[in-house]
């Protein structure tokens, strides 16, 4: 397989410390709350299950207070509770609720009576703690006489995290040589008839709880009902119904229940409730796991190896589209994993990396290319300044022939030129020619070509002196530049002329006896600079009074329009014969005019240079 | 860009390109061939049928492979070439330094 290129070492060892940083952070403020923010969706997501069978929640609510009267209840009705419970043979029974300070001895007394019949009731106290590490002194116990006959105690403390929420509880807390149970673990011990080892195996970290639903997701039955249904033919199936559950009983009036917590839920979870769903989790044993830290970072490591390869070297939007839709599948696994496995995966971990990588490489490419587009049009800034400096400013004056050249370079620059010398003191040498390729290098090249030219011209011989040119920039090197050139020599004299061509546009020869233009065309020649041996012929014309010869580069032949069209061999010559009266630097802007109007507003994409001669 | 280098019998090397020669692409289409050229790969075969675009940098690319092979005359040739990408090489008047080839077995034929 290959290894694809963005994935270097350094790519991979930055990833994984995003991996490592990110698993790490997931469980530390503030971001381990976001992920339980979105625990909560995934609560939500799930939906509501069957809370635990044998789970029964035994409500003092509003009715119950109106019908019973006010709390607090005489102790002596709890006691009487119990004993009506007693038949029913409840597994175990928990009191959501302190006792502990005395009421009258009689009361006390009673339900002393009844906690000692059930023989299956645990009683509940608490630490006067905000956090765990603040869990020092117990508080709340129930009296001693109500603590005796208790099978159990258990503390009630419920943790809720720094939004409010509560998910998890610390089962198990030792403090100075002593242990302590949370109520919903001592009610599960005593449901499953666990001993002390089972509870020695129960680590002290906080468990998840996995909460079944809202509140009335449990089955609830309120307090008085039970009262009533003691003695009334119809109440045997409640009390059948009863037996071998674990029944938690608890407030939930509006003016008792005070502890009324935001759960994933409801904001509004009474305190039983919260205790109810912990006994869920425990007798059914479906914990909540985290994800294991190396395996977190493994998995975001790929995840982030992913999204990388797909926004790398991609559009900003399409990378964004792509980052979304992995997002969006990765919560969506998330969610399988929790209602299927119950593995809670903390997405956000996985999402503010992900959208943090695609950040830095949008941004790493669009400074990149921004900065490159500033070095590129430097150097073509450059290089037009020494196209421009390699250039004749001044014509030659020639008897018998009037010259005119223009050069108009593009935006890009394409490395066009021209140069008009003497030759044999009394004709004129005039070249065009076209580098390829664009920048420094192009420049460079053309320099040299210029140079090599203007030593080689001695020669009387266009071809000779293509040739030499040839052979000089073939043997320079292996740049892949090369240069197109026409080259033409002029005879006042004679009105004679001689041309060879190495690749470039054609030679225009307008007769003024003909009122027409023809290309001019050599036989053999291709683009100078790559091959030593290319072959170069030279054709020789006559020309009259008034004629003209013009040469140009395929900056004026393609020049395109919006249409995409190019101006043409065609649109050349028949501007040439519109003008042809005209001095030769306005047939140059007839020329130049006729483009511009045929390409209208389309950009410029290569120089555009026009040299002419007339016989005059 | 894709670029596969096959090497056949009696010593061609055949590459194949695909997509756009510009630019961006040409570097690693230059780097690939420099590695024929490192073993003087006497024949190479271009094969030009999926690319349908060329710019002046790509042109290059090809001069640079032509000029190179010189040295120790190999055999170039370039085949497939679509109207457009043909057109390129026609108006930088390269027909005239390359071998364009119709397919692949006049290609074969020329090199051989």
């Amino acid at each position: 397989m290959k290894i694809p290129p963005y994935l270097t070492l350094k790519n991979g060892a930055i990833l994984l410390a995003v991996s490592v940083a990110a698993a790490f952070l997931s469980r530390t403020p503030p971001f381990n709350i976001l992920e339980k923010r979105l625990l909560n969706h995934s609560f939500q997501i799930r939906g509501a299950e069957p809370p635990h069978p044998d789970l029964v929640i035994i409500e003092i609510n509003d009715e119950s207070l109106h019908r019973v009267g006010s709390w607090p209840w005489p102790r002596g009705f709890h006691g009487q509770f119990l004993k009506i419970l007693a038949p029913a043979q409840a597994k175990v029974i928990f009191f959501d609720m302190f006792f502990p300070e005395k009421s009258n001895e009689q009361n006390d007394a009673l339900f002393a009576e009844g906690i000692e019949k059930a023989g299956n009731v645990i009683l509940s106290y608490y630490f006067p703690a905000t956090q765990p590490k603040e869990m020092r002194e117990p508080q709340g116990l129930p009296i001693e006489v109500l603590k005796k006959s208790a099978k159990h105690l258990g503390f009630v403390n419920v943790f809720p995290d720094s939004d409010g929420y509560v998910r998890e509880i610390k089962l198990k807390h030792s403090d100075q040589g002593r242990t302590y149970y949370h109520s919903s673990l001592v009610t599960a011990a005593e449901y499953f008839g666990w001993v002390q080892k089972d509870l020695q195996k129960i680590p002290e970290k906080p468990f998840l709880i996995n909460f079944p639903g809202p509140y009335l997701n449990f089955r609830v039955i309120p307090y008085e009902k039970i009262i009533q249904a003691y003695g009334y033919p119809g109440g045997k199936a409640l009390f059948d119904s009863l037996k071998g559950k674990a029944l938690l009983i608890g407030h939930t009036a509006t003016g008792t229940a005070l502890d009324l917590k935001p759960s994933p839920f409801s904001t509004h979870y009474p305190g039983v409730a919260l205790q109810a769903s912990m006994v869920h989790t425990l007798l059914t044993g479906k914990y909540i796991r985290r994800l294991p830290l190396d395996l977190h970072i493994l998995m975001l490591f790929c995840f982030l190896i992913l999204i990388l390869s797909f926004t790398q070297n991609r559009k900003p939007v399409k990378g964004f589209l792509f980052t979304f839709a992995s997002l969006v599948i990765a919560f969506l696994l998330i969610q399988v994993c929790f209602i299927y496995f119950r593995l809670w995966i903390p997405f956000a971990s996985f999402g503010i990396p992900s959208l943090l990588v695609f950040l830095t490489i949008t941004l790493y490419s669009f400074v990149k290319v921004h900065f490159e587009k500033e070095l590129y049009s430097r150097e073509l800034s450059l290089a037009t300044k020494i196209q421009a400096n390699l250039l004749r400013s001044e014509m030659p004056e020639i008897p018998g022939i009037e010259i005119a050249a223009v050069m108009i370079p593009a935006r890009h620059v394409g490395g066009d030129l021209y140069d008009i010398i003497t030759v044999d003191q009394t004709k004129c040498g005039i070249s065009i020619g076209d580098v390829s390729g664009k920048g420094v290098p192009a420049a460079l090249f053309m320099s040299k070509a210029i140079s090599e030219f203007r030593r080689e011209s001695h020669a009387l011989n266009p071809s000779e002196v293509i040739k030499n040119l040839n052979i000089k920039l073939a043997e320079g090197g292996f740049s892949g530049l090369f240069i197109t050139m026409l080259y033409l020599i002029i005879d006042p004299k004679t009105r004679s002329f001689v041309y060879a061509n190495g690749g470039h546009d054609p030679l225009f020869f307008y007769q003024k006896s003909k009122n027409e233009v023809a290309v001019l065309v050599t036989e053999t020649g291709g683009p100078l600079g790559i091959d030593e041996i290319t072959e170069f012929d030279q054709k020789e014309a006559q020309a009259e009074l008034g004629d003209i010869l013009i040469l140009e580069t395929d900056g004026i032949k393609e020049a395109m329009n919006a249409k995409r069209e190019l101006f043409g061999l065609e649109r050349i010559q028949a501007a040439i014969i519109e003008a042809a009266d005209k001095p030769a630097a306005e047939i140059i802007q007839h020329l130049q005019l006729r483009v511009s109007q045929f390409v209208k507003n389309a950009p410029q994409h290569d120089d555009m240079t026009i040299v002419c001669a007339k016989f005059v | 860009m894709k670029i596969q280098t096959k090497t056949g019998s009696e010593g061609i090397d055949t590459i194949l390109l695909e997509g756009d020669l510009d630019f961006h692409s040409s570097p690693e289409v230059r780097t690939e061939l420099a590695k024929l050229v490192d073993r003087q790969s006497k024949k190479i075969v271009i094969d030009l049928h999926k690319v349908s675009y060329i710019d002046s940098s790509g042109l290059a690319t090809f001069v640079e492979l032509y000029q190179k092979m010189k040295r120790y005359s190999g055999k170039l040739v370039l085949f497939g070439l679509s109207p457009g990408v043909r057109s390129v090489f026609i108006i930088a008047k390269l027909d005239a330094i390359f071998k364009l080839a119709k397919d692949e077995k006049e290609a074969a034929a020329f090199v051989a």
